[in-house]
């Protein structure tokens, strides 16, 4: 094992040994999340990386244990967006040429739950599930056509999901907190399984003295 | 039509949150005695009955439903509850359009002066529909979020009598011979995930002309009666 590595596992030894944070429980937070998202699986054939931004609000019932309620929405570009496709009119019969725009997004509402481990001072460490209702929207349009066409719609569904992921938080000062997370997030549709992982950086905020 | 629904819903959401969560003028210096009822601990239980309806052009008329649920209050001022709902949305003729929903909500609960317990939150959950002696019935469940707001009075010792108006999003239903809806032949969101897997071409999956909306609102007002112990 290098010296490195046996500098990474002392480290984590002592935060496992280390004495328990001061942060009590009780404490109330609302968390602003914002990174990016990846498609995986068959999700990842039809959609892009793209965006995502969230806005949870939860409160920690025990020292390890915190609980709340999440909405995020995740945006990203079709896998067929910026191809030119020859289609047929379905009015006409007519050959139109097309560039097409495509865009996927997904909202999420639910619950989740954090389990602290490690934290020590104001490194907090934790695991996250979450279970909610998932709303994903495709839309199909053209960005530029060489004759006039009706080519463009929208489908949207609601499905259950769950996500389940981890995160690091380190309280700046008072209520303020900064972190990191990474979640997979499983959207179960009619055939198939939606897989994303979404990665961000975390600001909290809460009472201070928290 | 959907983006102006969502950015009506972000707004009404954000108004009741912020008028539950604000204290007016007139209950100034009274925000710091929040209720027994309102405490942590604290459990409600409401029955509920009144006006149900789906918004939308051609939409069935609005009708009656009736719900009950169970409430505790996680913090002070903060409940987690379930509820159950029962919503005869319409009929044409004898055909009948009828949404169960089973949802789980977080509730934010304020006072105004002493007598005035006003409430905003989301919720979300499975949202059971069916449809009958439509010539093509269906049914099935699917998942819906809600925004909902409201204010109780109490009417006599642990017992509170309250208005409860709730905004839900759902799928919208195909059409069928009695209720309007999109066509079911379409492309569905379910298909287009692995139709369009393929590479560009006229082959693959394209929407023509398909821009209705594919979400519905409904909208609840009912009268509640609450209580707590």
């Amino acid at each position: 094992m290098s010296k490195r590595w046996m500098m990474v596992v002392s480290a984590l030894l002592l935060l496992c040994v280390a004495p328990q944070a001061v942060m009590a429980a009780a404490e109330s937070m609302v968390t602003v999340t914002l990174g990016n998202q990846a498609p995986t699986g068959t999700f990842g054939d039809v959609a892009d990386p793209g965006v995502m931004a969230g806005l949870s609000a939860g409160y920690r019932v025990t020292r390890w244990l915190a609980t709340g309620v999440d909405f995020s929405y995740f945006s990203s570009r079709g896998t067929h967006n910026e191809d030119v496709v020859d289609i047929v009119e379905p009015g006409t019969g007519r050959i139109v040429t097309v560039t097409l725009a495509e865009r996927w997004s997904v909202s999420e509402l639910g619950l989740y739950a954090k389990a602290f481990v490690f934290e020590r001072g104001r490194l907090a460490p934790y695991l996250r599930v979450g279970a909610g209702t998932y709303s994903i929207r495709y839309s199909q349009d053209v960005s530029a056509a060489s004759a006039a066409t009706t080519l463009g719609g929208v489908e949207q569904a609601s499905k259950p999901g769950v996500s389940a992921g981890a995160g690091l938080r380190y309280r700046v000062v008072g209520g303020t907190s900064l972190g990191f997370e990474a979640l997979l997030h499983r959207i179960y549709a009619r055939d198939t399984v939606v897989r994303l992982w979404t990665t961000g950086v975390t600001v909290g905020f809460g009472p201070t003295g928290n | 039509m959907n983006g102006y629904r969502m950015t009506c819903t972000a707004a009404l959401m954000a108004v009741a949150l912020a008028g539950a969560a604000a204290v007016p003028v007139f209950a100034a210096g009274s925000s710091d005695a929040a209720g027994d009822i309102l405490k942590r601990g604290s459990q409600w239980m409401s029955v509920r009955a009144g006006y149900a309806k789906v918004v939308g052009d051609n939409t069935t008329s609005g009708l009656v439903g009736g719900g009950f649920g169970y409430r505790r209050f996680v913090l002070d001022r903060w409940s987690f509850g379930g509820f159950a709902h029962y919503e005869l949305l319409g009929r044409f003729g004898g055909a009948a359009e009828i949404e169960v929903p089973f949802t789980l909500e977080v509730m934010r609960h304020s006072r105004w002066g002493t007598a005035v317990y006003p409430y905003a939150g989301i919720g979300a959950g499975a949202f059971y529909h069916k449809r009958y002696r439509t010539g093509a019935d269906e049914s099935g469940f699917t998942p819906g979020r809600y925004v909902a707001f409201g204010m109780h009075v109490p009417v006599r010792k642990q017992g509170l009598l309250g208005l409860d108006v709730r905004m839900a999003t759902v799928d919208k239903p195909d059409a069928n011979p009695a209720f309007p809806g999109p066509d079911g032949d379409r492309p569905k969101l379910d298909d287009l995930l692995l139709d369009l897997e393929g590479p560009s071409g006229p082959l693959m999956p394209l929407l023509f002309a398909d821009t209705e909306a594919k979400t519905r609102t409904l909208w609840s007002v009912k009268l509640d009666y609450t209580i707590t112990y």
